[in-house]
């Protein structure tokens, strides 16, 4: 009996659809219609003409979530497939004790917990968005 | 010719179904209303085989064996008795890295224990339901336990049989593993929903407080980036922190790190965040991760 034996074939695995006999089917099981997202912080970023299929009737799109981090992350994931612009490493992440941000700056706390944090992630949604003007807000 | 009948009003469970939330992943409509009625009646069936399973086991006139060979869904036979080995879901911002080669390793120990000790039929299972390039065993047997709504009894002797005994495999590395798993596996969405990027795009039934069951067998990974999926829009990828399942990747430099979860599972979707996490190279990784907590 070799170790390699109880290797799992990569067909079980492969991408598909969600449907059953596939790999990861899920059937929800309650009903959430009272689940509104709670989303206290917002970014708008107003899209210049050329990017307009991708922009509400506005013209600008927005990220909006429960924190900082999920807004910069939204963000940062619509630069990446819609935009050239060579986009920096992800705003921010804690590893070992230590948060680890995307300007090689660390901190022992957050930065987005402190009084300052619309500024920063100002600074870095500039860096994704260069040109485009940016309204920020927080209800939280 | 009856051209004219006095037909039921069909259009009702629709309806119904509009506040329940989109079932994100069948087809649009004629699914949609199939699976309104198909859910409430397994929702149904899970919570009886739930209780059922219960009773059977406060029967003190039945074996072990007996009450376990009768039962819908496996028994769980992970324990995590060190709090040190016993994680918990990663906070938002955490960053996700890979999984340590000293981690492989004592993942991969048991399981060629596990591989060792077992008994000529469970390696047969294995082999049909995991490891063949012939996926159709699996496809087949998976599609059943989604039929009946995960309870094995449904099934007819042979698919039992072979579903009990992966079961039994699993629960021989649940006995034997001291230490909780982390693991990712993702969902396509359908051609009809849009990709997912903020919380609005999430299916109203997958948003944070819903509830999702596994009557599968399902694979997963221990590294995010090793996941099919994780770096598309089109998927959905839920994080899990559990003491079950069997490790089936790999301790050498092959980049496997597979893991199957025992069906049966059923979670709360405990919040939608992005994640950081490294990729293969080393680098940065970045997605929306939906992460699940067992109930």
């Amino acid at each position: 009996m070799t170790s390699s034996e109880w290797l799992v074939h990569p067909n079980r695995s492969e991408l598909g659809p969600d449907k059953p006999g596939r790999n990861g089917h899920y059937r929800p099981i309650r009903d959430a219609r009272a689940r509104l997202p709670v989303e206290t912080c917002e970014a708008r970023i107003a899209l210049p003409r050329t990017m307009s299929r991708l922009a509400d009737r506005d013209g600008s799109v927005t990220f909006a979530g429960g924190s900082w981090l999920f807004v910069v992350g939204a963000a940062r994931t619509f630069a990446r497939t819609y935009t050239d612009v060579d986009v920096p490493p992800p705003f921010g992440f804690k590893d070992r004790g230590q948060w680890w941000w995307w300007d090689s700056t660390t901190s022992e706390e957050s930065i987005l917990d402190g009084p300052d944090a619309a500024g920063y992630v100002r600074k870095y949604l500039e860096r994704l968005f260069p040109g485009m003007p940016i309204t920020l807000s927080d209800t939280q | 010719m009856g051209a004219k009948t006095a037909r039921p009003n069909r259009e009702m469970p629709v309806a119904v179904d509009v506040e329940g939330g989109v079932i994100s992943a069948r087809d649009v409509k004629a699914a949609r209303e199939v699976a309104t009625d198909a859910m409430t009646e397994r929702e149904f069936q899970r919570l009886a085989n739930q209780i059922t399973d219960q009773a059977r086991d406060e029967d003190a006139s039945l074996t072990r064996a007996a009450r376990d060979r009768d039962r819908a869904t496996p028994r769980d036979a992970s324990q995590v008795d060190s709090a040190r080995l016993r994680g918990d879901l990663p906070a938002e911002g955490e960053f996700r890295r890979a999984l340590s080669g000293r981690q492989r390793k004592i993942r991969s120990a048991i399981k060629n224990q596990v591989m060792a000790s077992a008994p000529a039929s469970q390696h047969k299972a294995i082999r049909t339901m995991l490891t063949e390039e012939d996926a159709r065993e699996w496809r087949r047997i998976n599609g059943g336990l989604h039929v009946a709504a995960g309870d094995t009894q449904k099934l007819g002797d042979g698919d039992r049989a072979k579903v009990q005994r992966l079961d039994r495999a699993i629960q021989s590395y649940e006995r034997l593993n001291d230490r909780t798993h982390k693991v990712y596996v993702a969902v396509e969405l359908p051609d009809n929903h849009r990709d997912v990027r903020g919380l609005r795009d999430l299916p109203a039934n997958l948003r944070p407080g819903s509830a999702v069951a596994f009557d599968q067998f399902t694979l997963t990974r221990h590294n995010l980036h090793e996941t099919p999926g994780h770096d598309s829009d089109r998927h959905v990828v839920f994080e899990v922190v559990t003491s079950r399942g069997m490790y089936l990747g790999r301790s050498d430099s092959v980049e496997d790190t597979t893991h199957l979860l025992p069906r049966g599972m059923q979670f709360e979707i405990a919040s939608a965040d992005y994640a950081t996490y490294e990729t293969r190279s080393g680098g940065f990784g970045e997605r929306l991760v939906l992460q699940l907590r067992e109930r």
